[in-house]
C-alpha cells in the first residue's frame, strides 16, 4: 500500500492549521515559537510530498532552505524569548507591547 | 542473524523514548532501564553465536566476510540510494558486545548509585542512558554512512543529556555545552567525509564503499584526515581533546559509559571500520595515528600531576584510546579492537571503584582529601589495583594482552615515531596509575568527613564481575588476535613489561607510603601547567574567545559610539514625524499581527487561484 499525494497534502494542511491555531490562541512565547515551527514543517512536508510525487527534486532542495531558515527563527525567537524573560519575569504575548504606537 | 542485531538495536533505543515519555515508579524505570539493556546484550551474544565473529577484512583493509542485511529502503536521492540495514561482521559484533556488556553493568551499577535521585531525574537519567547506548549500537551497526551518521549525532547529544545531568550546577551545564560543540566539529568533518565518498563513489553503503575494488583509492587522503578529524573529537584526541576532562562534572557512571563503552570507542570503531582508505593513504594514516601517538604521551603526562581522581582517570582515557587509535589506524587492527575490549573492562572498573569511593566520601573527588581509604571500602581498593595492574599492562592482567600487542605491532611495521611515543607513555602510565592508588587507597586519611562504608549490592557486584574481568579478560584478547590472524609479537612485547614495571617501581618509591607530599618531585609550575591541561584552555580563550568579543566590542562601542547616534537621531525624527498616521495601526498586540499576517497569506493564495 502506497500512501497517496492526496493524503500527504492533507496532513500537511492539519498540521498548518495547528500551527496557526496555536500561534494565535496560546500566549505563551515559547509555544508560540513552537506553533511556527509546525507551520513550516507543515509546508516541508508539502514540499517534499509534491517532488516526490511528480519526481523533481526542487521542492526537496527547497526544503533544506525551509530548515535553515527554520534554524534561525529559533535562534532569534529563543533569544528574544530569553532575554524577554530575563527582564519581564514573564512571559505573556500581550504583554510584550512597548512597541505599540 | 539481522533480526537478532535488530533486536538489539531497537530494544534500547526503544527503552530510552518509554523512559523519557511515560512516568513510573522507581521500580519500574529501573527494570525497563537494565531489562533493555540485558535483553540487547543476549542478542548480542547471539550475533556472535550465529556466526557474527568473523574477520572483518581482506587484504588492503577491504571489507570482506560482513553481511549486509536490508530490511527497508530510507532515502532515494538521484542515484544514491541510502537502505536501512544493517552490518554484520566481526568488528561490529565485537562492539555491540562491548557496549551491551559493560553497558549493561554499569546501568546495574547505576541502580544504586543514583538511588539518591529524585523520581523523575532516575527516570531521566535511565532514559538518556538507554538512548546512549541504542545511539551506541546503531552507530556500529549501521551499513552506510548515512546511518553511522545518525547514530554518530545521537551518541553526541545523550553525551550532552548525561554530562549535564545535573542541570543546576554552572559547572556540569558548562561541560556539557563544550563536549556538544566540540563534538559538532567532529559531525561537520564527518559530513563532509560521508559527502566526499558519496561524490566519489556514488554510494554511501560500506559494501561498495569499501569492499574489494572499491573507486576509493584516490582522493582517500582527503577523506581519511576528515574522518580523522571526526574521530579525534569523539575519542578525545587531540586537537579536539578537552571536553572530556571536563566530562567529568556528569555522574560517574555516566563517566564510566562514556569512557568505557559507548562514546570514546566511537572513533576507533570508524577508523577501523574504513581500514581500506588509511591502508590506501599512508599519509591519512601517518596523521591519524602520530597524532594519536602523541596524545597517548601527552595525556599521560597531564595524567602525572592530577590531583581530581576522575579527571586523571579521564587522562588515562585519552591517553589510551590514542593506542587504539594509533593501532588501527597503521593497520594493527587486531590489537587496536581487541585493547578497546581490554580498556573497556578495565577503564569501567576504574570508574566503578572511584564512584564507590565518591559515594563513600560524599561526592569528593580531590585526592588530597581522601587517603587511607584501603582498610574501609576493601572492595573498592582491590578492583582499583585489578584495573590499575591492567591498564598499567603487567601481565597476565588485560591491558597487556592488546597495550602492548599494539606497540608490538606498531615496531613490527616500522612506525618508529609512533612506537617512541606510545612506548614513553606506556613508562609513565604505570607510574599515574599507582600514584592516584597509593595516595587514594595508602596511607593514613586526610579528612575527617565521615565515612559512609556501605556499598550496595548493585553497586559491588558489577564492579566485582569487571575486577574479575579486568584481571583474566586478557583471553578473550588473546582468542580475537588469533581468530583474525595475528599472532601476538612476544620479543617487543617484554620491552614494554619492562617499561611497565619500571613505572611502577618508580610510583612505588615515591608514593608507596601514600603520603601526599611525595608529589614535592614535581615543581609546582609544572604541575600547574599539567593540571590546566598545558594551558590548552587559554590558548582557546585568546585564540577565539577574546578576538570575537573584541569585535562585539567594537561594534558596539566603536560604531554606536561615534558620529552615528547624531545621524541615527535625525533619521529618526523624520521617520517618526512621517509615521503619524500609521503608527496608530500598531496595536502591540502579537497575536493580532500574526491574525493579519494569516490574512493576508490567505487572501495572496485566494488571488493566486482566482487569477489562474
Amino acid at each position: 500500500m502506497t500512501v497517496g499525494l492526496p493524503l500527504y497534502l492533507a496532513l500537511s494542511t492539519i498540521l498548518l492549521v495547528i500551527g496557526a491555531l496555536g500561534l494565535l490562541l496560546r500566549r505563551d512565547p515559547l509555544v508560540m515559537v513552537m506553533s511556527i515551527e509546525i507551520m513550516w514543517n507543515a509546508a516541508n512536508l508539502a514540499l517534499v510530498a509534491t517532488a516526490r510525487h511528480y519526481g523533481q527534486m526542487g521542492g526537496q532542495v527547497f526544503a533544506f532552505l525551509v530548515i535553515t531558515l527554520a534554524a534561525a527563527d529559533v535562534a532569534i525567537g529563543l533569544g528574544l524569548i530569553v532575554l524577554v524573560a530575563r527582564q519581564r519575569g514573564r512571559l505573556d504575548a500581550d504583554r510584550l507591547n512597548w512597541l505599540k504606537g | 542473524m539481522g533480526v537478532l542485531a535488530l533486536v538489539s538495536l531497537v530494544l534500547p533505543l526503544l527503552g530510552g523514548f518509554v523512559l523519557g515519555l511515560v512516568p513510573g515508579s522507581r521500580r519500574l524505570v529501573g527494570w525497563i532501564g537494565a531489562g533493555t539493556v540485558a535483553l540487547a546484550f543476549w542478542a548480542a551474544v547471539g550475533m556472535a553465536f550465529t556466526g557474527g565473529m568473523a574477520f572483518p577484512w581482506g587484504s588492503g583493509g577491504a571489507l570482506t566476510t560482513g553481511r549486509d542485511w536490508v530490511f527497508g529502503q530510507w532515502a532515494a536521492v538521484g542515484s544514491l540510494n541510502i537502505p536501512l540495514g544493517l552490518w554484520i561482521d566481526g568488528l561490529s559484533t565485537v562492539f555491540a558486545l562491548v557496549i551491551t556488556g559493560v553497558g549493561l553493568l554499569i546501568v546495574v551499577y547505576s541502580l544504586s548509585y543514583m538511588a539518591g535521585e529524585k523520581e523523575r531525574d532516575y527516570r531521566r537519567y535511565f532514559a538518556g542512558i538507554d538512548l546512549f547506548i541504542g545511539a551506541m549500537l546503531l552507530l556500529v551497526l549501521a551499513d552506510n554512512f548515512v546511518l553511522l551518521l545518525i547514530g554518530w549525532a545521537g551518541v553526541g547529544f545523550a553525551s550532552y543529556l548525561l554530562i549535564g545531568f545535573w542541570y543546576d550546577r554552572p559547572l556540569a551545564v558548562v561541560a556539557a555545552r563544550k563536549a556538544f560543540i566540540l563534538n559538532t566539529v567532529g559531525d561537520v568533518a564527518l559530513i563532509l567525509a560521508v559527502a566526499d565518498i558519496a561524490l566519489r563513489t556514488g554510494s554511501v553503503r560500506f559494501a561498495q564503499v569499501l569492499g574489494a575494488g572499491s573507486p576509493l583509492s584516490s582522493g582517500a587522503a582527503g577523506i581519511g584526515i576528515l574522518l580523522f578529524v571526526a574521530a579525534a573529537a569523539k575519542s578525545a584526541q587531540f586537537p579536539l581533546q578537552s571536553w572530556l576532562s571536563d566530562a567529568m562534572e556528569g555522574p560517574t557512571p555516566v563517566s564510566a559509559l562514556i569512557h568505557a563503552a559507548t562514546m570514546v570507542t566511537a572513533g576507533v570503531y570508524l577508523i577501523a571500520r574504513c581500514a581500506l582508505i588509511y591502508q590506501a593513504s599512508p599519509v591519512a594514516a601517518g596523521i591519524a595515528g602520530d597524532l594519536a601517538a602523541f596524545t597517548a604521551l601527552g595525556a599521560a603526562v597531564a595524567a602525572v600531576a592530577a590531583y581530581d581522581l576522575k579527571r586523571g582517570l579521564a587522562y588515562s582515557t585519552m591517553s589510551q584510546v590514542g593506542y587504539m587509535i594509533a593501532g588501527v589506524a597503521f593497520g594493527a587492527l587486531a590489537a587496536g579492537v581487541s585493547h578497546v575490549i581490554m580498556h573497556a573492562f578495565f577503564k569501567a572498573v576504574l570508574f566503578m571503584s572511584a564512584g564507590i569511593v565518591m559515594h563513600a566520601t560524599g561526592d569528593e573527588r580531590d585526592i588530597r582529601r581522601y587517603g587511607g581509604l584501603g582498610k574501609h571500602l576493601p572492595l573498592a581498593r582491590v578492583a582499583f589495583l585489578a584495573g590499575a595492574l591492567a591498564l598499567a599492562g603487567i601481565p597476565p592482567f588485560a591491558g597487556f594482552w592488546s597495550k602492548d600487542a599494539v606497540m608490538g605491532a606498531l615496531l613490527a611495521s616500522g612506525h618508529i615515531v609512533a612506537y617512541l611515543m606510545l612506548a614513553a607513555a606506556a613508562l609513565i602510565t604505570p607510574f599515574y596509575a599507582f600514584r592516584l592508588y597509593y595516595l587514594t587507597f595508602g596511607g593514613e586519611r586526610r579528612s575527617n568527613v565521615p565515612l559512609h562504608t556501605t556499598v550496595p549490592l548493585s553497586m559491588r557486584w558489577p564492579t566485582a564481575t569487571l575486577a574479575v574481568l579486568a584481571v583474566v579478560g586478557g583471553g578473550f584478547a588473546v582468542a580475537l588476535q588469533r581468530s583474525w590472524g595475528s599472532g601476538l609479537d612476544l620479543g617487543s612485547m617484554a620491552i614494554s613489561v619492562v617499561l611497565a614495571l619500571i613505572g611502577w617501581g618508580l610510583a612505588y618509591r615515591l608514593y608507596g607510603k601514600g603520603d601526599l607530599a611525595s608529589d614535592r618531585w614535581l615543581p609546582e609550575p609544572v604541575g600547574a601547567i599539567l593540571r590546566s591541561e598545558y594551558g590548552w584552555e587559554t590558548l582557546w580563550h585568546w585564540a577565539v574567545v577574546e578576538p570575537a568579543h573584541a569585535i562585539g566590542k567594537w561594534v558596539v562601542l566603536g560604531w554606536d559610539g561615534s558620529a552615528w547616534p547624531a545621524a541615527e537621531g535625525a533619521l529618526a525624527g523624520l521617520l517618526s514625524l512621517g509615521s503619524q498616521g500609521v503608527r496608530l495601526w500598531q496595536s502591540g498586540l502579537v497575536r493580532r499581527y500574526a491574525l493579519t499576517m494569516l490574512w493576508g497569506a490567505a487572501l495572496l493564495l485566494l488571488w493566486a487561484i482566482i487569477r489562474r
